[in-house]
C-alpha cells in the first residue's frame, strides 16, 4: 500500500523534450532552496560592492565557472549513481602534473595535442581505477575515492617532488585559456561542448537511463537487466575523462603545472551539486540543477572576495552550506 | 430496551469512532470524508482499492498523519494524537506489510526495542527479557521462532509474527493488522486467526485490512467499505455478498476472472528443467512449460517454490540441474539477469518496492527500463517513439496516473504492477516469470492483470506463476504444480483440482489437517 505521505507535489529532473522549457521547470521546482539564495546573493553582492555586476567581473565569473563547472558535472554523474567522487581535486593536481610534463618535454604544437590527451588519459585513469574497484569489487565509494585521493595525491607529489612545473610555453596558455574562436573564448567553448555531451548521454542515450536506475535503486536496475557493473564503471569513467578536461583547462590557466591543484574540488562540488538538486541518495536531480549549483558557488565566492571576505572565513561557509544543502536535499526527497 | 439505552450500550461498547475525517495532501485528496466506528471485541475489517484511503486512515489514527479537519473519539474520550507515539501510549498497535524490525539484532532485542526491562543504574536485565520473549512467543503460538536468533535468519513470514509478538507485549486496546495474512502460509494463518479470536474474547478491538475477500468470512464480524477517500458502507460481514462487496469497492461491476482456453498451448517447450537443486530449498524438481501455456507453482513457506523464480532468472544459487530456456541449454553461470532480459525472459519479482520499480523515477522510464535497445540506434533514445509507446500501454493496461511523467511510487500498487507488466511486455518475452503477481494489488487491478495474463498466453507465451495465492493460481491456470520439500508433490491440471486438495498436496498429504 502506498503510503500517501509520499504524495508530496514535486517534479523529477528528468530532461524533457525542450531543453529551455525544462531549465525553467527545474530552477522553479528542483532548485527551490537555490533560488532565493540566488535572488538574495545577487542583491547584498550588488550592493555591498560596486564591481560586483560589472561586466568585467561577470566575464571573469564566467571563466572561473567554466573549471568548476566541469568537476561538478562529472560529480553530478557519479551522484546520479548513487556514489560520490572525493577524488576529483587530487585526481586534477595529478593530471596538471603530467599535461606539464609532456608540455615540457615535447616543444610546439604537437606537444601541446600531446599533453591535453596525456592529461584526460590521466583524469581517465583514475576515473576507471574508481570505476573498477566500486563496480567490481563493490567498495564503498566514499573509502575508494577517499583512499584514491591519497593515492593520487601522493603519486602527484613524488612526480614533482613537490615543486611546481613552470616555464609552460606561452603558446599553451595562449590556445586554451585566453583564446577564442570567432570571438568566443575557448574556455567557454569546452565547457558548452561538454554541457552538450553530458546533455545527451544523460538524457537522450541509454547511459543516463541506466546511471538514474542505478542510483534510484539498484537491485530493481539488475532485476530489469540493466547491467549495473558496466553503468557504475562508465559513470566513474566518464567523471574522470570530465576531470581530466578541467585539469588540463586549468594548468593553461594557471601557466605551471601544481601538484596542489584543487584541493577543496571535491568538498565543493559536492556541495554545488546538492545545492542544485542532485540527491545524495541517487536517481534524482539535473544537469540543470547541476550547473546552477556551480555557478552560485562560484558567485559567492567570487563576491565574498569583493567585499573583503577572508578565504579561511569562506571555507566555513562552504562547509555551513553543504550541511544545510543536505538537510534541504533531506526534506525535499523525503521518503 | 429503551431505544436511548440501546444507544447508550452502543456508546460504551464503542472504542474507536472517526467521523468526518479529511485529509489534503499537495495535488491529491486522500481523504474526502471518513468514518470509521469500530466496538470492542469487533473485528472489523476495512476494505477497499489501493488508493481508497485506507492507508492514509490508519496514519490518521495512529498518529502518523494529522488530519486537516475530523472527530475521533477513543474509549469514549476525544482522541487526536500527534504522533506515533501518543496513539502507542494510547493502547493502539499497528502491524504493518513493511516490516520495522532491526534485521540483526535477536527476536527479543527487537520485541523489547525501545522498551527494555532495565534494573538498577540502568543496566538491561537480558535474562528477564529473554524469559518475557519465549513466554510471549509461547503463548501467543508461534513457539516455532526462536527467541535468541536473529531476525535475518528468520523467514519473512516468521519476521511478520515477530511484529506482531511485538504489538501484544502489552495487550492493545486496539490492533490494526495491514495485510496480515500475505506473507503467511496456510499453518500461521490459522495459528494468527487464533490469536485474533482471543483478542476479541478479551474485549480488544482489532482492524483488518486486507484484499483477499475470502478471509472476510472467516474471521471479520463487520465490514466497513472505501473508496476515492469516503466511506462508502459499514455492514455485518455476514450480511454482505462478495460481489457486493466488490461492488461497493470498485463501484462497478467485476466479472470473475475466465479461465485460460487450452486451445492456444503450443507443442514447443519454452522451459524445461530437470532435478533442480539449489541452495536451501529445491531437491530434485524436474518441470516443463510449453507455449501458450500458463503454469502456476505453488506451496508452503521454505518449500522451495519461492526460489524457483529466483534460482532460473540467476539471483539464487543453483547447486546442480540441468535448465534448457528457449530451447538452449543454460549452465547456471550463464544465468544472470542482463543476458536473459535480452534472450527474451521477463522475471517480475514478488517484492514490487525493493527489486521491482525504480520508485523516484517516472512511470515512463519505469516502462522503458528494460528495452531501451529497442528504442533507438546505439543506445540513442527515440524519446518522442517512447512516449507514444508508454502511452499506448498506459490506456491498454488501464494504469491510473495523472501523466506518464508521474514517479512511479506516487502510484498506488496495481498500478505499479501494471507499469511493471509494460516494462515486460515491451521487450516481447517468450517467457514470463511471474511472482506474486497480485500482491497488495486492488480487486479492479487483479482482473486487469489476469486478463493480461491469459492474453500473453494466448499470443504465445509461456507464463509460470509463482504464487501463494491458490484462488489465484486457480483462476488463471492451465496447470498448477505443487512444491512440497523441494519437490513437486502433485500436479493437477486445470479444473481438476478445488483449494483444499491444492493445499493439501502443498502438505504433501492427502488430508492437510492432519499435517497442520
Amino acid at each position: 500500500m502506498n503510503t500517501m505521505a509520499e504524495t508530496r507535489g514535486r517534479e523529477t529532473g528528468d530532461g524533457g523534450g525542450n531543453a529551455v522549457l525544462d531549465a525553467a521547470r527545474i530552477i522553479f521546482t528542483k532548485t527551490g532552496a537555490l533560488l532565493p539564495l540566488f535572488v538574495i546573493m545577487a542583491i547584498y553582492f550588488s550592493v555591498a560592492s560596486e564591481h560586483f555586476l560589472s561586466g568585467r567581473n561577470m566575464s571573469t565569473i564566467a571563466t572561473q565557472s567554466v573549471y568548476f563547472t566541469l568537476v561538478v558535472i562529472a560529480q553530478a554523474i557519479v551522484m546520479i549513481t548513487g556514489g560520490f567522487d572525493l577524488s576529483v581535486g587530487a585526481a586534477l593536481a595529478l593530471t596538471s602534473i603530467t599535461t606539464s610534463s609532456v608540455i615540457v618535454a615535447v616543444p610546439g604544437a604537437g606537444g601541446i595535442v600531446l599533453a591535453t590527451g596525456a592529461g584526460m588519459l590521466t583524469g581517465a585513469s583514475v576515473g576507471a581505477a574508481n570505476g573498477l574497484l566500486i563496480s567490481q569489487f563493490r567498495v564503498s565509494p566514499l573509502i575508494v575515492t577517499l583512499g584514491m585521493a591519497s593515492v593520487v595525491s601522493g603519486l602527484a607529489l613524488i612526480i614533482t617532488g613537490g615543486v611546481p612545473i613552470f616555464n609552460l610555453p606561452q603558446l599553451f596558455k595562449e590556445t586554451l585559456y585566453t583564446g577564442d574562436l570567432a570571438g568566443v573564448p575557448v574556455p567557454w567553448l569546452v565547457v558548452l561542448l561538454v554541457v552538450g555531451i553530458a546533455y545527451i548521454a544523460l538524457y537522450w542515450h541509454r547511459l543516463g537511463r541506466n546511471w538514474y536506475a542505478v542510483g534510484g535503486n539498484p537491485v530493481s536496475a539488475h532485476i530489469a537487466g540493466v547491467p549495473v557493473k558496466r553503468a557504475l564503471f562508465l559513470a566513474y569513467l566518464s567523471a574522470g575523462v570530465l576531470v581530466g578536461i578541467a585539469g588540463v583547462m586549468l594548468t593553461a590557466r594557471v601557466g605551471s603545472g601544481e601538484p596542489n591543484l584543487g584541493g577543496t574540488f571535491a568538498l565543493q562540488s559536492i556541495a554545488a551539486a546538492v545545492l542544485g538538486g542532485i540527491s545524495l541518495r541517487g536517481g534524482q536531480g539535473s544537469l540543470w540543477g547541476a550547473i546552477l549549483g556551480a555557478i552560485f558557488l562560484v558567485l559567492l565566492q567570487n563576491g565574498l572576495d569583493l567585499v573583503g571576505v577572508s578565504s579561511y572565513l569562506q571555507m566555513i561557509i562552504t562547509g555551513a552550506l553543504l550541511v544545510f544543502a543536505v538537510i534541504v536535499d533531506h526534506y525535499w526527497h523525503k521518503g | 430496551m429503551p431505544e436511548s439505552g440501546r444507544r447508550r450500550q452502543q456508546l460504551m461498547d464503542t472504542i474507536l469512532d472517526v467521523s468526518g475525517v479529511r485529509k489534503r495532501f499537495p495535488g491529491v485528496t486522500a481523504l474526502a470524508d471518513a468514518h470509521l466506528m469500530v466496538r470492542a471485541g469487533e473485528v472489523h475489517a476495512l476494505v477497499g482499492e489501493n488508493g481508497a484511503g485506507k492507508s492514509t486512515l490508519v496514519g490518521v489514527i495512529c498518529g502518523a498523519v494529522q488530519p486537516d479537519t475530523g472527530r475521533m473519539r477513543f474509549l469514549g474520550e476525544d482522541y487526536h494524537p500527534r504522533s506515533p507515539q501518543e496513539a502507542y501510549q494510547s493502547g493502539i498497535r499497528v502491524v504493518f506489510q513493511h516490516l520495522s524490525l532491526i534485521p540483526n539484532l535477536s527476536v527479543t532485542d527487537n520485541l523489547f526495542l525501545g522498551r527494555e526491562m532495565a534494573g538498577a543504574l540502568g543496566f538491561i536485565r537480558r535474562r528477564d527479557m529473554g524469559v518475557r520473549a519465549r513466554t510471549l512467543l509461547e503463548e501467543l503460538g508461534f513457539a516455532h521462532i526462536p527467541a535468541s536468533a536473529r531476525v535475518d535468519t528468520l523467514s519473512t513470514s516468521q519476521k511478520y509474527l515477530v511484529e506482531v509478538a511485538k504489538a501484544m507485549l502489552e495487550r492493545p486496546k486496539l490492533i490494526i493488522l495491514d495485510e496480515p495474512t500475505a506473507a503467511l502460509n496456510a499453518a500461521e494463518t490459522s495459528v494468527l486467526f487464533d490469536l485474533v479470536a482471543s483478542l476479541k474474547d478479551a474485549g480488544s478491538g482489532v482492524i483488518w485490512i486486507t484484499h483477499r475477500l475470502e478471509e472476510l468470512y472467516q474471521i471479520t464480524d463487520q465490514v466497513t467499505v472505501m473508496r476515492d477517500g469516503r466511506f462508502v458502507e459499514s455492514r455485518p460481514t455476514a450480511s454482505l455478498e462478495r460481489d457486493e462487496i466488490i461492488r461497493l469497492m470498485t463501484g462497478r461491476q467485476i466479472a470473475d476472472s475466465e479461465a485460460p482456453d487450452p486451445a492456444h498451448i503450443g507443442s514447443e517447450n519454452r522451459l524445461v528443467i530437470s532435478d533442480l537443486h539449489t541452495a536451501g530449498g529445491l531437491k530434485g524438481l524436474s518441470m516443463a512449460v510449453r507455449a501458450g501455456e500458463v503454469v502456476g507453482l505453488g506451496g508452503l513457506a521454505g518449500s522451495g517454490v519461492e526460489e524457483i523464480g529466483r534460482a532460473l532468472y540467476g539471483l539464487h544459487p543453483v547447486t546442480r540441474g540441468e535448465i534448457e530456456l528457449l530451447g538452449r541449454p543454460f549452465r547456471p553461470r550463464d544465468l544472470r539477469p542482463h543476458r536473459l532480459a535480452r534472450q527474451g525472459i521477463f522475471y517480475l519479482p514478488g517484492d514490487r518496492q525493493s527489486e521491482g520499480i525504480v520508485d523516484v523515477r517516472p512511470v515512463s522510464e519505469n516502462a522503458t527500463l528494460s528495452s531501451l535497445d529497442a528504442l533507438g540506434r546505439m543506445g540513442f533514445l527515440h524519446r518522442l517513439n517512447e512516449r507514444r509507446t508508454v502511452a499506448d500501454y498506459v490506456q491498454r493496461l488501464r494504469v491510473s496516473t495523472p501523466s506518464a511523467a508521474q514517479p512511479i511510487k506516487l502510484l498506488s500498487g496495481g498500478n505499479q504492477q501494471k507499469v511493471l507488466f509494460a516494462r515486460g511486455m515491451l521487450t516481447e518475452p517468450q517467457l514470463f516469470i511471474l511472482e506474486e503477481p497480485t500482491q497488495g494489488v486492488d480487486v479492479g487491478s487483479k482482473a486487469d492483470i489476469y486478463a493480461v495474463t491469459r492474453e500473453l498466453a494466448e499470443a504465445g507465451a509461456a507464463v509460470i506463476v509463482i504464487s501463494t495465492d491458490t484462488r489465484e493460481l486457480l483462476t488463471v491456470c492451465h496447470r498448477i504444480i505443487a512444491i512440497s520439500q523441494g519437490r513437486m508433490s502433485r500436479e493437477f491440471t486445470q479444473g481438476e483440482a478445488d483449494e483444499e486438495q491444492l493445499v493439501s498436496a502443498y502438505f504433501g498429504s492427502q488430508d492437510s489437517r492432519e499435517a497442520v
